[in-house]
């Protein structure tokens, strides 16, 4: 009967291990390669989905900034008469899809100091803004609000059939980081 | 060394192939999605937008009219180039067959997905009739 001693003894030296040295460094470097694209996909993953998202929250901002404009009449409804501090809703509309000429009016004379005050009303605080309503036949510019996006910005783009003055318009809403 | 371990280079090789095919596959379909709710939400905006103001300007009205469409189809080609817009206005007494039809000249009806809405009317003052536009609209498909 063997002791305990000599049947290590026996089975470390008679007898090779279960795991073969060559195998084992081939099976590391496989899981080590699957663990490098494993996070490096979904470091990729996770990087698409921010950016979509944070796409997503822009352009529902734009969207939600043109709605408020072709379609509401602010709050309160005479906010073009008023100082923009009473003022908790920008809306150019006199009826649906049918803009005030005097609030247009009104927004595009707000562009140059109160620009940060509007965007903030608007819902667009921590993003930039230009608003172009133009003649829906040649394009011609009837008024502006804001700043043009920098070049290589992202931007958001919304879209807007109107009337003004009983001509048709076309409301562009940009809404940029 | 006549038994292999339990790791075995080739199962290794194996299991590697297949999460390689798996993360081939999930990166395609991750990205071919395309995120067309809010595109929905543009689109149906859109199709109200231009529904609104041919009512308010008493193109659809003037179109019953006259029995012509110029107008409509001059407003329809001013609109932005990425929309397409299918009208069709019926009696209120026949939703069936349309009393008439406009679509945007360029524009095929080749869309995955489309929104449509409707929209009453009145023409006359005294014998009023009522009407029904409907529009269908979509973006083009280049």
């Amino acid at each position: 009967m063997k002791t305990g001693l000599s049947w290590l003894k026996a089975f470390s030296i008679g007898k090779k291990g279960q795991i073969f040295s060559v195998d084992a460094i081939a099976a590391v470097s496989v899981f080590l390669f699957i663990l490098l694209i494993t996070i490096s996909y979904s470091t990729e993953v996770s990087n698409k989905i921010s950016e979509v998202e944070t796409d997503n929250s822009r352009y529902d901002a734009a969207l939600a900034a043109a709605n408020s404009i072709v379609y509401s009449y602010g709050e309160p409804s005479n906010w073009e008469n008023l100082q923009l501090s009473g003022v908790s809703a920008i809306g150019l509309a006199k009826s649906r899809n049918e803009i005030d000429n005097a609030k247009l009016m009104r927004l595009a004379d707000l562009n140059a100091a109160n620009y940060n005050e509007v965007k903030e009303i608007l819902g667009l605080e921590k993003y930039g803004l230009k608003i172009d309503v133009e003649e829906l036949q040649n394009g011609q510019g009837i008024a502006e609000f804001g700043m043009e996006p920098e070049t290589g910005s992202k931007v958001s783009v919304v879209r807007r059939i109107a009337v003004h003055e009983n001509e048709n318009a076309l409301v562009i809403v940009k809404v940029f980081e | 060394m006549k038994q292999s371990g339990f790791v075995i280079s080739l199962d290794s090789l194996a299991a590697l192939s297949v999460l390689l095919t798996i993360l081939t596959f999930s990166a395609f379909y991750i990205n071919s999605v395309e995120f067309s709710a809010r595109n929905n939400a543009l689109l149906k905006e859109n199709t109200m937008d231009a529904l609104v103001v041919m009512e308010k300007q008493g193109m659809l009205a003037d179109a019953i009219a006259s029995d012509k469409v110029n107008d409509i189809r001059a407003f329809m080609n001013q609109l932005p180039g990425y929309f397409c817009i299918d009208l069709a206005v019926y009696n209120e007494n026949d939703l069936n067959s349309p009393v008439l039809s406009v679509l945007r000249p360029g524009c095929e009806k080749n869309f995955d997905y489309s929104a449509t809405l409707n929209r009453s009317f009145v023409v006359g003052s005294n014998d009023a009739n009522f009407y029904i536009a409907r529009a269908t609209g979509w973006f083009k498909v280049n």
